[in-house]
């Protein structure tokens, strides 16, 4: 039976379907290359908020995130899932995430630049792009208060980029490598007619 | 609202959804090649048609940003300074890596709000340097600019300047614009190196390698439509793609050719192709030579004087925006003191009330008559009636100055109606010092209706009426005729008048002191065991009971006239006096 795979969706629900004992080689081996991943972004945590402002507190203030190491910690992760397709028309076989609010401020304030968003003050253009601060160097300060940004070739960041990073490319070879032969494997089985649909 | 950072690992495109687009496209291709035939077309029929109408877009649009331009330039009276600002703008496109159909439009903005060509070119290289600094897009740098120039510096705001929303108000645009050129100093040089820079050059190149190919395409079109602009060219695409519908794989092979000769249009002159094109088609399409346009071109020195005459009309409207601006801002500053006096009126308003003027004042005069205030609280009550005073001549002094719209008197009045208010104010919560409510009670010029002398003064006169009307000579203890008598009854001889003046005082021991009544009476309080301003308020009322005449008249035959004028004479000195109380008149 001629067999033909387009993207990672139809792979993966051929795997499930025909080879399940492959989809399952699949996720070990895509956990044994990203689990270092995060576990390592979790290590660039801070325990204390950068900012000695950004702490929590016991009074409701806004709807900006206070720093939470322990909510950050545990909001950084891996999925072996296959991602929704984006806007573009692309998924992915497998993400390493960083999923909470104060995390993903803290892994990427100051892409945009070191000064931060334009300041226009709290009663200036509303919208997300500007910064309302009283203090028209709030942005700055923010960014410079801590560590730079680490690049990778997914990206900048201080988490999971700068893990990412650091791995210089080990998970993303073990991911490849294991999305190869699990797919080399299903097209040498579907050639030989060894496969049979799983319950 | 989605916060995720991730990072996606082996991501492939996923064809799901574009299957039956592709489907549909690959049928095309395949019927757009068989209609080709053996000359093939490299590309489908969607891609060079797509390309064709992209590049005939490109330069119908960039023609129409530069005739605007012209226009725009021409109606300033320097349309001679076109060639000049055209080879500006391409220049500063190819030094700032700024597409010209972006350039074009910023710079006409510029100069048709500044009216002046050398401040239009400044404001636009500095809005590039600014743009380079902030991100923001050249188009609303250069809006905000012109606003500026203008005086609306709302839009300034968002380049970080670190002035306040008051500051950017009274400060001018070209302060303003220090600011922002100080804080963005180096931006432009800096973009020259990135890669961003080198990617908008190559756009840049692009879009003008399209506006010409598209610029070719127009003219060839409507050389075969028959005419010159892009209405023919419209026409002819129109019949071409009738055409293209029912030609044979002839016809195919012959169009066929068209894609390599666009390839090749950037170096070859528009007339090959047209020629080549007219050689397919069988008719003549060789331009006809345009007839050199014969303008009258002004002297140097002339362009020069007209340069000179825009650049000092522009400082002419400038100077005057900033003449009205001063004028606004006086007349605004004169508002708000208008307006600041009108509150502080509002204020005066709402505390006074006339009851309450007239209640206080007999109050003051009630006090007075016991002689002293003898408590804090009379004293209080005495100062807080006469703030209220105060308060109402400031008002009125206030009413005055605003009719008069002189700044100063309403500004003085402002100010002594609040500090007016304000005493009242803390006398209301009785946070004063008698100390300091001296001051006010010294202001206060009451007449001196009774105290001891003018009562004395009154029972003397009393006295002599009862000695010239009956011959009696009681008189009241310590009180002395002097030599100015006034007759306030004068008897006819027809009349026989025998007025008799009762006190309670009088009857008995005939001595009479209203502040032996008030004291006598405020101690008998006391030692009843009422309070003290039980008493005191007790004690008036002795002293005012004391204070009451019963007059009776004993009147003979005579006149009634004359009786009736005399009684009325005593009454009305008793009035005058300030002596009468209760209904007796």
């Amino acid at each position: 039976m001629q067999i033909e795979l387009r993207g990672n969706a139809d792979l993966r629900k051929a795997l499930r379907r025909f080879a399940p004992d492959l989809e399952k080689s699949l996720k070990i081996e895509l956990k044994r290359g990203l689990a270092p991943i995060a576990q390592t972004a979790r290590g660039y945590v801070p325990s204390q908020s950068p900012l000695s402002g950004w702490s929590p507190r016991s009074f409701n203030e806004g709807s900006f995130p206070t720093y939470n190491a322990g909510v950050i910690k545990s909001k950084i992760g891996f999925s072996t899932a296959v991602t929704k397709r984006n806007a573009k028309g692309f998924n992915s076989m497998a993400s390493v995430f960083n999923n909470s609010r104060a995390g993903a401020i803290y892994e990427s304030a100051g892409r945009n630049g070191a000064q931060g968003q334009p300041w226009v003050g709290p009663k200036g253009p509303a919208g997300h792009k500007y910064s309302h601060s009283y203090n028209p160097k709030a942005g700055e300060q923010f960014i410079g208060a801590m560590e730079p940004l680490t690049g990778s070739l997914k990206g900048r960041g201080r988490l999971i980029f700068k893990a990412w990073s650091r791995n210089k490319g080990v998970a993303e070879g073990i991911v490849n490598k294991a999305i190869s032969t699990a797919e080399q494997e299903l097209y040498r089985r579907s050639k030989s007619g060894a496969l049979g649909r799983a319950a | 609202m989605n916060f995720l950072e991730v990072i996606n690992i082996a991501s492939k495109f996923d064809a799901k959804g574009f299957k039956q687009a592709e489907t549909a496209l690959g049928k095309l291709a395949s019927t757009t090649k068989k209609l080709a035939g053996a000359a093939g077309i490299a590309y489908g029929a969607a891609a060079i048609t797509a390309y064709g109408k992209a590049a005939v877009k490109a330069f119908a649009q960039d023609e129409a940003a530069a005739l605007r331009l012209n226009r725009a330039v021409e109606n300033l009276g320097i349309g001679f300074a076109n060639p000049a600002i055209a080879d500006y703008i391409s220049k500063l496109e190819k030094s700032a890596a700024v597409a010209d159909d972006i350039l074009r439009p910023a710079f006409q903005g510029l100069l048709t709000t500044t009216g002046s060509l050398t401040q239009s070119q400044k404001l636009l290289n500095d809005a590039i340097t600014i743009s380079r600094a902030s991100g923001v897009d050249l188009a609303t740098v250069t809006e905000d600019l012109g606003k500026g120039y203008v005086g609306i510096t709302k839009g300034l705001t968002k380049y970080n300047t670190g002035l306040t929303r008051t500051e950017l108000q009274s400060k001018s645009f070209n302060e303003i614009l220090g600011v922002i050129l100080k804080r963005s100093a180096g931006a432009a040089e800096d973009y020259l190196s990135t890669t961003a820079y080198k990617f908008d050059v190559l756009s840049v190149a692009s879009n003008n390698a399209s506006e010409i190919i598209g610029g070719g395409l127009v003219d060839a079109f409507a050389l075969i439509g028959g005419g010159t602009d892009a209405t023919d060219a419209a026409n002819a695409i129109e019949t071409i793609a009738t055409a293209l519908a029912k030609v044979t794989v002839q016809s195919g092979r012959t169009i066929g050719v068209i894609p390599t000769l666009i390839k090749n249009l950037k170096n070859l002159p528009s007339q090959i192709f047209a020629g080549f094109a007219g050689k397919q088609f069988g008719v003549n399409i060789i331009p006809p030579t345009k007839k050199e346009e014969i303008k009258l071109t002004l002297t140097e020195k002339k362009q020069q004087e007209l340069l000179a005459k825009l650049e000092k009309d522009s400082l002419a409207r400038e100077k005057e925006r900033l003449a009205l601006l001063n004028k606004q801002n006086t007349a605004k500053k004169l508002q708000g003191v208008i307006d600041k006096a009108n509150l502080a009126l509002g204020k005066g308003t709402d505390v006074f009330d006339l009851d309450k003027i007239q209640i206080a004042a007999a109050l003051t005069n009630q006090a007075e008559q016991l002689g002293k205030a003898t408590t804090a609280s009379q004293v209080l009550q005495i100062a807080n009636d006469t703030a209220r005073l105060n308060v109402k001549r400031s008002i009125l002094a206030l009413e005055d100055a605003i009719a008069s719209k002189d700044e100063a008197s309403i500004i003085a009045a402002t100010n002594k109606l609040n500090a007016d208010l304000k005493v009242l104010g803390a006398l209301g919560q009785q946070n004063v010092k008698l100390l300091d409510i001296k001051s006010i009670l010294e202001t206060l010029m009451p007449k001196d209706l009774i105290n001891l002398t003018n009562l004395n003064e009154a029972l003397r006169l009393l006295g002599l009426i009862n000695l010239a009307a009956t011959g009696s000579k009681t008189t009241p203890a310590g009180v002395t005729p002097t030599a100015v008598i006034a007759q306030p009854v004068k008897p006819t001889a027809t009349a026989t008048l025998t007025p008799s003046y009762t006190n309670t005082p009088f009857g008995a021991g005939g001595t009479f002191n209203l502040e032996d009544v008030a004291r006598s009476s405020l101690l008998a309080g006391l030692a009843g065991g009422a309070g003290v301003a039980g008493a005191v308020s007790g004690s008036r009322y002795a002293a005012q009971a004391a204070n009451q005449y019963n007059i009776s008249i004993q009147a003979g035959i005579g006149d009634p006239n004359a009786i009736a004028e005399a009684v009325t004479q005593v009454i009305q000195d008793a009035v005058d006096r300030g002596t009468l109380r209760g209904g007796a008149y």
